[in-house]
């Protein structure tokens, strides 16, 4: 009897304290949603990439397909991977997606890691000048 | 009570063994999308020199206007030249206006060399006002015959140079004058 309470409060301890150190345990639902929320606050940083590769290639469009993990203390995203398969995009666009989200951080931590695949599309929007009139002279 | 036993070890151990953590995996639902704003591509336009510049009160032309031989027709060859001079005066809104001045050659009856100069000037002035979209009221024409030579009409190419069209600028306060 005293065995069975010991293991059973040690357990349950366990579980509420998370054991892993992040006092949140996100469903999946809410990895994505929360992982989403922040991806999107570095929509602009992405674009700003973006736009500067558009400058020497005005036609960069397509997809980047990348699979990260999620560390469940420190919430910091690591081993960004370019999902080589589904990624359609060169490597200038799929630079700008890496070099931007291996840096991020999801807070709160979690009890445990995540391991996410998200994907970005990329659309150049170009729209074409009206054709230049030679000068006069 | 041996089966609250047997949770509670399966907790204590399945803590235990995992590390207290397990690695959830997700996705995306769908991309995030980001909308570029690419500078306008422009066509490499073929960059035409202009057959007709404005220079020194002239709208000067690096060839001559063709005409069918004793008509006041335009070759086709021309459109492409006339189109570069009605470009160069819608470019030039400070040019007011243009003399169109038809020139023959000492070649021919003299009275039939004025008729077709003035003739063929009218024809340029047509295709610049229906053709080139020019402002009518911005162009005269008039031909002057072989009244105004401009090279020798003892030689072959003299009077080649004398078989002309010539486009002068006139601004206002000119043509005032002149009347």
């Amino acid at each position: 009897m005293k065995t069975t309470a010991a293991l059973t409060i040690t357990a349950a301890l366990s579980l509420l304290a998370g054991c892993g150190g992040g006092a949140t345990t996100r469903t999946p639902a809410q990895w994505t949603e929360d992982t989403y929320k922040l991806l999107e606050t570095q929509n602009e940083a992405i674009k700003t990439c973006y736009n500067s590769e558009l400058k020497k290639n005005p036609k960069l469009e397509g997809t980047v397909v990348v699979d990260f993990h999620v560390d469940n203390k420190t919430g910091n995203i690591k081993k960004v991977r370019i999902d080589k398969k589904k990624t359609t995009a060169g490597d200038p666009v799929r630079k700008c997606v890496t070099q931007v989200v291996q840096d991020l951080k999801l807070t709160p931590g979690d009890t445990n890691d995540g391991q996410a695949n998200f994907s970005w599309e990329f659309k150049a929007n170009v729209t074409e000048a009206p054709e230049e009139t030679p000068p006069a002279s | 009570m041996k089966r609250t036993l047997s949770i509670a070890a399966l907790l204590a151990a399945g803590s235990f063994l995992s590390g207290c953590k397990t690695t959830i995996l997700y996705e995306g639902t769908g991309p995030i999308t980001i909308q570029g704003e690419a500078k306008a591509v422009r066509k490499k336009a073929v960059l035409k020199k202009l057959k007709a510049a404005l220079k020194d009160k002239k709208i000067e032309i690096n060839e001559k206007v063709q005409f069918e031989v004793n008509q006041a027709i335009i070759k086709p060859d021309s459109f492409e030249l006339l189109n570069d001079v009605a470009q160069v005066m819608k470019e030039n809104p400070q040019v007011k206006k243009v003399a169109i001045e038809g020139h023959a050659s000492a070649d021919g009856d003299d009275q039939q060399n004025l008729t077709l100069s003035d003739n063929r000037s009218k024809a340029v002035m047509a295709y610049l006002v229906t053709k080139g979209g020019v402002d009518a009221g911005r162009l005269t024409a008039e031909g002057f015959g072989e009244k105004r030579p401009i090279a020798d009409n003892n030689t072959e190419d003299g009077r080649e140079k004398n078989r002309r069209v010539e486009f002068n600028v006139v601004d206002d306060k000119d043509a005032k004058k002149k009347k």
